[in-house]
């Protein structure tokens, strides 16, 4: 006979917190310690409110918040929109091609941001944008009707890169929905639309929730857009204060660009303070029962192709032009608009060089490793701290939630540096291996296989876990046997975020890695910098026609799992 | 085989929380099927739980098999998947992601069959529902009744000690219903397995059950084999409850004899059954139950107990006629033969046998 | 690395600032280190053909680089000696990186051979650093879109209201002005800026990115790098840059070995190597400007040209206040 009721479950929160604390809190800790200090640890540093009266006493604070906020709103706004639509359409419709629409989505994905954002420089420049261009010369226009350099250009630059998000996470809740719940809102008298609004819309709320506190926090931690077209635009946003403290400053304030990330805090945890209320009452939004689970499609007859006619225009206007841009560039010397000469200057050189490079292979070897341990060590800590979270009562367990949140405000140079300090002073032979971009990635992405996990987790009802238990299992076996399998979708999403999200941003890695442990941004950075633009153009390609092969055999693997459809 | 003493569950803080179960106490012997019957909210799924292990008491104690598996003071607390039993949920609660063949081998693999045995076992489980050529299907493209049978038999393939079922048939249609009503019985007494059975339907219980317990508020309001719940229920709250009734005030008008006493009523004095304790109080109820009251277009040969009255109100409902007679501004309710003709305004005559109308005391006896 | 060197390389560092007469003892030393580790911003292509013809010289020793923008890089070297963790051998950063790192006695005092002809302001006078490349800004334009006669030639140029809303400058760029305060002082300097002011600037940001929109056609002047528009020009785009800007402001490297290298003797043969003759060909084929004299840049000779090297220690002490006066022309 066991004494004691729930000692196990403590247990686990109590282990779960302590990993989470030693990979988010302690450098965030470091880092808050840092904002009320004048100089970096390790040297003869005082107190000094400074740093809080130099980041928020300023009087242009309240045009730079304003703006922040328009551009992340806005930017959410359009990826929350196109992205819904499109999962909508290729998980609920029996639109046709669903695989090439879905192939199309997860392009931004893997195309660095940088240069989809000066692709649409190259397209709605006033003065040089091959928009424009058609506009002006081929359609008679007097003036060029587009200028990417205002907030809409912004707005819709960052928006449109954005979109797989969204899509991933509307797709993974829509497969889950139980029609029968619909068909109940038809009988009743429900409009189609109505039934939708009703019925769908409501339950999908901690997802939509999720997606947009994501977007939102990504919209006012971004910097690309802003630099590349919001300066030229003269529109300032709380991250070009952060560029101003760490890139212009010299010797680089990280305590002053520590104090911004203040302001991100707050915002980040504000959100899932309203995403846990809104969540709490989960016995909502459970969907995932062991009765009359049928994930089915709606028949659309003929109104299906002019689906597959909007989608594919919007995929087109949203994902193909930049492409189609950035391969344009791949084949030339330099960047001019298009003409008769340029044609002439068509080259292969820049896919070429790009193979001579050593460390491409070995970046990517490197990023392949540190990526797929990363998210998968971040996704099962997740689905942890999921079933904890959601499952469980215990006291406390809204706090662990809110901790393993917090990296998501914390900017990535920020959290490298507190890191670096940390593993240089532990006696953990970590620095400059590749164990220490593991540990950085992992803490900084559980946030978002967190929200990932969630929303599957939520739609699971808890009778499936109970059933399990009554049948004799003990709960690691009902864990793996009967949650994991089930909450597998929003699991495959924030896998496939992670890993993707390895290979692109580099503001964790310049400073965690080391000699032999560069990973693939810092290839991409590296090109980019040293004014190689055409290589970095031939290195997107690349990369798109990596990933489709490798969606395409995902799509084939995950296919096996999961529930089959009815 | 199952026993539970001052068994009480309450959520939420210890003075202020919601009471679901408070003090109840009850025996099940093996072999029987016990039902656990009242409306939503009276604690009858939570007392389940609390058998199962899924939900952990505030206090009392569990016993099965004559081990306890909770005692709040000895600080005992068997966790569910050790307790040996086999459950069927609500929501059946199927596993979308496994056939049905592997939703009932689970748990078997589970307990630690080797697979040849996990496998005859779990044949034979879907033998006894009846879902043997189905074994191969996928659990989401199955119909609400397979879906149920699926989770029948993946409760009884372990041969567990206790059988417990959560309103297993609310989900399913009438004719369905009464379908599995039948099998799930048959299936009980051939397993010869102790069950505890939760419902909110009376007529599940009166069929199934070897004895019903009728909860309300937490509490258990009565315990009695179906007859005697249905014919002598010892409450106003399980007389209401249990089938349609006629509950008429009344003040005791005359002595005992053989067993029947005369009470004064609202419309005259009524002969009927009393037992011996309640005559010493001064007010109670009499309890008709409308197939009871007969109904006669003219006077009838028997005159005890009779009444004239007009028909208010008359339903068909194909085996019979629902219909209210209103004796002397009182409502009565009569269940008439389906052939019987008559018109609302009618004026008739009732008749009530006196054996078959018996008295409950006024606030539970 | 053991003692018998270290205690040979203390020695040697205090008797002879120039290790010409112990170079068989660094040879030696340096053939049982094995390998050099650099921390530079250059990056790994044009790192490749160097370490080829290093190790064509010194087959025994291993070149291995970590390439980072240069703050990044002076923060992790930084962060590491702080630490206690000697990683790096040598640090190839700007030069007030360099200084900062020199500072806090992070460098070695090392005067190579190779460095002795550098011309002043290429190299530290106390002999901790010299510069391995530099760079600096030039006034770039679109042929397409200028004639030639037409021109701005000097800075002052600028200020003519026909050039309003027609020159892109980086965001901020202060190391410009500093460049004109260092050469004209600041009450000239200023007079340029007030002048700068009228212009309707276009700002953008990523010096690699604003001559590529200027080939494009986006403007039709840009303050840009040297470097990036020969770069541009050996591809055939239609831009150059303008011969007679006084002064030329350079942001000077400054390449330097570890005061607490782990293979300090390859370290010496390394920085050694970089800063001679055939080390800086190398650095000419990158289309930087080598800071060896000897070694001129493949498509204009510097001794021409106005070209003014940035006061490293000038550029720590001012830094607040170059900002502060680049914030009035150079940021919206």
């Amino acid at each position: 006979m066991t004494k004691g009721f729930s000692n196990w479950k403590g247990i686990l929160l109590i282990g779960l917190m302590g990993i989470v604390v030693y990979l988010t809190l302690i450098p965030l800790l470091m880092i808050l310690y840092g904002t009320l200090r004048d100089g970096p640890p390790g040297t003869a540093a005082a107190f000094t409110l400074n740093n809080y009266i130099e980041a928020y006493g300023n009087v242009e604070l309240v045009g730079l918040v304003t703006n922040t906020v328009i551009f992340a709103l806005g930017a959410a706004l359009v990826s929350f929109l196109l992205g819904t639509f499109l999962a909508w359409v290729t998980e609920r419709t029996n639109t046709p091609l669903k695989r090439v629409i879905y192939a199309l989505v997860l392009l931004p994905f893997v195309v660095p941001g940088v240069l989809t954002t000066i692709s649409w420089v190259l397209l709605l420049s006033p003065k040089i944008g091959l928009i424009n261009w058609l506009f002006v010369n081929l359609l008679g226009f007097s003036e060029p009707p587009f200028n990417i350099y205002s907030m809409w250009g912004m707005i819709w630059a960052f928006g449109v890169d954005n979109i797989t998000l969204p899509f991933f996470f509307m797709a993974a809740s829509f497969r889950s929905m139980d029609p029968s719940l619909e068909d109940a809102a038809h009988v009743s008298g429900m409009g189609p639309f109505s039934a939708f609004w009703h019925v769908n819309i409501k339950l999908m709320i901690p997802s939509i929730l999720a997606v947009w506190l994501l977007l939102f926090v990504r919209g006012i931690e971004t910097f690309e857009a802003p630099a590349v077209i919001g300066i030229p635009a003269e529109i300032k946003v709380f991250a070009t204060q952060v560029f101003l403290a760490l890139s212009v400053s010299y010797p680089p304030q990280y305590n002053l660009a520590g104090t911004y990330a203040t302001f991100y805090l707050l915002i980040a945890v504000a959100g899932i303070l309203l995403y846990l209320q809104a969540t709490s009452a989960s016995e909502k939004y459970t969907t995932i029962t062991g009765k009359g689970y049928r994930p089915r499609t709606q028949d659309l007859r003929g109104w299906r192709y002019v689906t597959l006619g909007v989608s594919l225009l919007i995929l087109f206007g949203v994902v193909l032009l930049p492409i189609l841009v950035v391969a344009w560039v791949s084949f030339l010397p330099y960047y001019a608009q298009p003409s008769r000469h340029l044609v002439s200057l068509l080259t292969l050189e820049n896919y070429r060089s790009i193979f001579d490079l050593d460390i491409f292979y070995r970046a990517l070897v490197n990023n392949t490793i540190t990526g797929i341990a990363s998210a998968t060590i971040a996704v099962l800590l997740s689905a942890l701290i999921s079933w904890v979270v959601i499952r469980t009562n215990l006291w406390g367990r809204k706090l662990l939630d809110i901790v393993a949140f917090t990296p998501i405000a914390i900017p990535g140079v920020v959290m490298g540096l507190a890191l670096i300090w940390m593993y240089l002073t532990l006696p953990i032979p970590v620095y400059g291996t590749l164990w220490i971009l593991v540990i950085g990635y992992v803490a900084k992405y559980i946030p978002i296989a967190l929200r990932a996990c969630h929303s599957s987790m939520l739609q699971l009802h808890p009778e499936l876990e109970e059933a399990s238990e009554i049948s004799g299992s003990s709960w690691p076996r009902t864990f793996l046997r009967v949650v994991l399998p089930l909450i597998l979708p929003g699991l495959l999403v924030g896998w496939f975020y992670v890993l993707t999200l390895t290979f692109k941003v580099l503001s964790l890695p310049v400073l965690l890695s080391h000699v032999g442990t560069e990973v693939f941004p810092m290839v991409i950075y590296e090109l980019y910098s040293s004014g190689r633009f055409g290589h970095l153009c031939a290195l997107g390609i690349v990369l798109i026609v990596i990933l489709i092969v490798v969606s395409g055999l995902s799509r084939l693997i995950a296919g096996r799992f999961g529930v089959q459809e009815g | 085989m199952i026993q539970a003493v001052n068994l009480t569950k309450i959520f939420g803080e210890p003075h202020k929380g919601i009471r679901a179960v408070d003090h109840i106490s009850f025996e099940v012997a093996e072999g029987k099927l016990f039902t656990l019957l009242g409306p939503s909210g009276c604690g009858k799924t939570t007392t389940l739980r609390c058998i199962a292990g899924l939900e952990t008491p505030t206090a009392g104690e569990i016993y099965i098999g004559g081990e306890p598996v909770f005692s709040g003071t000895g600080g005992t607390f068997v966790p569910a998947h050790k307790r040996n039993i086999g459950m069927v949920f609500q929501s059946y609660a199927i596993w979308p992601h496994m056939t049905v063949f592997q939703n009932v081998a689970y748990p078997l693999r589970g307990k630690g069959f080797s697979r040849s045995e996990t496998r005859r076992r779990a044949l034979k489980a879907l033998e006894t529902v009846g879902l043997l050529d189905l074994a191969d299907r996928p659990a989401p493209k199955l119909s609400g009744g397979q879906q149920q049978r699926v989770a029948l038999a993946r409760a009884i393939g372990g041969d567990p000690k206790v059988l417990l079922l959560d309103e297993p048939l609310s989900n399913l249609d009438a004719k369905l219903r009464e379908g599995m009503r039948s099998e799930i019985r048959k299936l009980q007494r051939q397993l010869k397995i102790t069950t505890i059975y939760v419902t909110h339907d009376q007529i599940e219980a009166l069929t199934m059950s070897d004895d019903i317990a009728v909860m309300d508020r937490g509490k258990i309001v009565e315990i009695g084999s179906p007859r005697d719940i249905y014919l002598n229920p010892q409450t106003h709250s399980v007389a209401n409850f249990i089938g349609l009734s006629n509950l008429i005030p009344g003040e005791k008008k005359g002595e005992l004899t053989e067993g029947r006493a005369l009470v004064k009523i609202p419309f005259g004095e009524i002969r009927c059954v009393v037992e011996d304790c309640l005559l010493k109080e001064q007010k109670f109820f009499v309890l008709i139950r409308p197939e009871n009251v007969k109904v006669y277009t003219t006077s009838p040969s028997v005159h005890e107990n009779v009444w004239t009255g007009e028909v208010k109100e008359k339903i068909f409902l194909g085996d019979f006629i629902d219909c209210q007679i209103a004796v002397e501004g009182f409502l009565l309710r009569a269940k008439l033969d389906p052939y019987m003709e008559v018109a609302e305004g009618d004026r008739v005559y009732i008749q009530i046998d006196s054996k078959r109308c018996t008295v409950i005391g006024a606030s539970g006896s | 690395m053991n003692i018998k060197a270290l205690v040979l390389m203390i020695v040697a560092l205090i008797t002879f600032p120039c290790l010409g007469e112990s170079s068989e003892a660094l040879l030696a030393g340096a053939k049982k280190e094995g390998k050099i580790i650099l921390y530079t911003s250059s990056n790994p292509q044009d790192l490749h053909p160097l370490f080829g013809a290093f190790r064509k010289k010194y087959p025994f020793i291993t070149p291995q680089s970590y390439d980072a923008n240069c703050p990044e890089l002076a923060e992790k070297f930084l962060a590491e000696e702080r630490a206690g963790k000697h990683l790096a051998d040598v640090i190839a950063c700007d030069s007030w990186d360099t200084e900062r790192l020199k500072k806090e006695n992070l460098v070695a005092r090392f005067i190579s051979p190779s460095a002795e002809k550098f011309l002043s302001g290429m190299k530290d006078p106390e002999g901790y650093w010299a510069t391995d490349n530099y760079t600096f800004y030039v006034l770039g334009y679109n042929k397409t879109m200028i004639r030639e006669n037409e021109l701005p030639k000097s800075w002052f140029d600028l200020v003519d209201p026909k050039w309003q809303g027609q020159i892109a400058v980086h965001i901020l760029a202060h190391r410009l002005y500093a460049g004109w305060e260092q050469r004209w002082g600041e009450e000239k300097a200023r007079q340029l800026v007030e002048g700068l002011k009228k212009q309707k600037l276009l700002l953008r940001k990523g010096w690699s990115q604003i001559p590529r929109l200027m080939a494009a056609g986006e403007f039709p002047l840009a303050i840009a790098f040297v470097h990036h528009i020969e770069q541009l020009k050996t591809k055939k785009a239609p831009v150059d840059w303008v011969k007679t800007s006084d002064p030329l402001p350079a942001n000077i490297r400054g390449t330097a070995v570890s005061a607490n290298a782990p293979h300090p003797n390859a370290a010496r043969l390394f920085v050694d190597f970089y800063l001679s003759k055939e080390g800086q060909q190398v650095v000419a084929s990158w289309g930087k400007v080598p800071g060896n004299p000897e070694v001129k840049p493949i498509y204009f000779d510097p001794k021409e040209l106005k070209v003014l090297p940035l006061d490293g220690k000038l550029m720590i002490a001012k830094d607040a206040h170059y900002k502060k006066v680049a914030k009035e022309v150079f940021w919206r």
